[in-house]
């Protein structure tokens, strides 16, 4: 089957006025439809880069990425960040409606989608609050709700919970996981939490340091799709350990 | 709703305080008042020199009546609604050029550097002989010293918290100006709001410096006049009026501010 989502033969260069950086170096990946990607490496290696190129907001100095056949820049991606940046001045309801405005697709339809979505996922009553009122929690819901409202093929998360505290970051997690299978989206997640990529992907996705190429693709082949089962599976452990040296050694070796 | 008694105390509490801020207030204004008026009347400080509150209402009376008060009132409200207004208006438009554009801010920064730090003033002359003695001159002197500190407290309204901002709209795909409007304007509303109330104090500086230097009319006019026949009952009054005018530019500011930020929302 082809895949939905292919990157071939990426690398990419940042240029300052000092030096360039190498930030990724023939990047060679395929992800199937419905797959739950983590993408796990040292801090500093190049993930967000790669989100961004998967994103099409930036070109890739060599390669070319495809999304369910099309290039990149020409899809529609969901995109998480790791601060929610809600408009403190706009309530939920629009807040969740931003998405659709800016893209102008503010039709009747998307807006009861986006009302159903509220609705689904405990931010109905919410609606009509600001985001001061609501914890991070709901926060990061809303930011959530803002991106799938605009119906994206794919799903791209870079960190969304490394802001939240501990608690939080395990319920919110665990929620987003189920919303976006439930949704049957496309996702890859970034994330420097081991526990949180083992407990939530099908796929874990180890990157070098800068510039980062692909040590090894792992099928994490938990029985359990509920996050919180994983973290707390025996065989949660035995990928720990397996990631954490893979990391380690990652980050080292070439030094 | 029940309230327990420790509530009450405390709210008991916050109340006297409030009250006791209020009349304080008052308090210092009509000691302050009375002690003026008694002394200038028993001789201990020389109304002549000072004034004296009666001898100021008495002069505002007589301003009212024989000299055409209200067009003094009208011409300077005029002269500082113009350069607060135009001021604030180029002020905010150069502040969006140069946020839209980091080229244009760059070539720009210097001249602002500069001119933020001239004395506006010291281009009274020129204005004069450029312009003429008249409200135009004084208007322009309002504008000029209003101008700069708007565009430098608009743009770093604009500039601050912008690139988390910018991110998420990139990820949404949001045009420059759709992350203008959406994002960059409301986000500044409350530096805007701050700029405008710099702004106002700023307009009756410039007015009053425009009118002490030429102007035939207006209450810098009054106050420059009077202190030349030695009318200081004249002088005070002035003063007096201005205060109150200033207070309530600034008053209308602030409900200018309400209603900006209930357009956010939208």
């Amino acid at each position: 089957m082809e895949p939905f989502v292919s990157l071939n033969n990426i690398s990419h260069v940042y240029q300052d006025l000092k030096s360039e950086t190498y930030a990724l170096c023939d990047i060679n990946l395929s992800i199937s439809k419905g797959e739950f990607i983590a993408i796990i490496g040292p801090s500093g290696c190049g993930k967000t880069t790669l989100l961004s190129i998967l994103s099409g907001m930036i070109e890739p100095t060599q390669g070319t990425v495809t999304v369910n056949g099309r290039p990149a820049s020409e899809c529609d991606v969901g995109y998480m960040l790791q601060h929610d940046h809600l408009f403190e001045w706009q309530t939920i309801e629009s807040n969740a409606l931003l998405g659709l405005r800016v893209r102008h697709k503010l039709s009747d339809e998307n807006r009861k989608y986006a009302h159903e979505l509220l609705t689904r996922y405990g931010l109905e009553e919410f609606c009509k609050a600001y985001p001061t009122q609501l914890s991070g929690g709901m926060r990061q819901k809303a930011a959530l709700i803002r991106t799938l409202a605009l119906r994206p093929e794919m799903m791209l998360l870079d960190e969304p919970f490394s802001a939240l505290d501990f608690q939080t970051r395990l319920t919110v997690a665990d929620e987003v996981g189920k919303i976006i299978r439930s949704e049957g989206k496309t996702a890859i997640l970034v994330t420097h939490d081991i526990t949180e990529a083992i407990s939530l992907a099908d796929k874990v996705v180890v990157l070098s340091k800068r510039p980062a190429r692909i040590l090894k693709i792992h099928d994490i082949d938990l029985p359990s799709k509920n996050s919180l089962e994983r973290r707390t599976d025996p065989g949660a452990g035995e990928w720990f350990d397996i990631l954490w040296r893979e990391l380690y050694e990652g980050s080292v070796d070439e030094k | 709703m029940k309230i327990s008694q420790a509530h009450e105390d405390f709210l008991r509490k916050h109340k006297r305080k409030q009250l006791f801020i209020r009349f304080t207030r008052y308090m210092i204004l009509i000691v302050f008042l009375a002690l003026w008026e008694v002394a200038a009347r028993t001789g201990i400080i020389d109304p002549f020199i000072t004034s004296s509150p009666s001898g100021i209402v008495s002069t505002i009376v007589r301003l009212w009546r024989e000299d055409n008060l209200l067009m003094h009132i009208g011409v300077t409200m005029y002269e500082t609604c113009m350069g607060f207004i135009l001021g604030t208006a180029i002020g905010t438009f150069i502040a969006v050029l140069m946020w839209w554009s980091d080229t244009l801010c760059k070539i720009l920064d210097p001249y602002l550097v500069v001119l933020n730090a001239l004395p506006k003033i010291a281009l009274g002359p020129l204005l004069i002989v450029w312009i003429g003695s008249g409200t135009e001159s004084i208007i322009v002197m309002a504008l000029l010293i209003s101008l700069v500190v708007t565009i430098m407290t608009v743009l770093s309204g604009f500039v601050e918290e912008n690139s988390q901002k910018k991110l998420l709209m990139d990820t949404l795909g949001a045009t420059k100006l759709q992350l203008f409007f959406y994002a960059v304007l409301p986000s500044a509303v409350p530096t805007i709001v701050s700029a405008l109330k710099l702004s106002v104090g700023m307009s009756w500086v410039g007015v009053i410096v425009g009118e002490y230097l030429v102007s035939k009319a207006g209450l810098g006019y009054l106050i420059v006049y009077g202190g030349q026949v030695f009318k200081l009952d004249l002088v005070m009054a002035s003063i007096v009026i201005l205060c109150i005018l200033a207070a309530l530019m600034y008053y209308a500011v602030a409900a200018m501010e309400v209603a900006l930020r209930k357009w956010r929302t939208k």
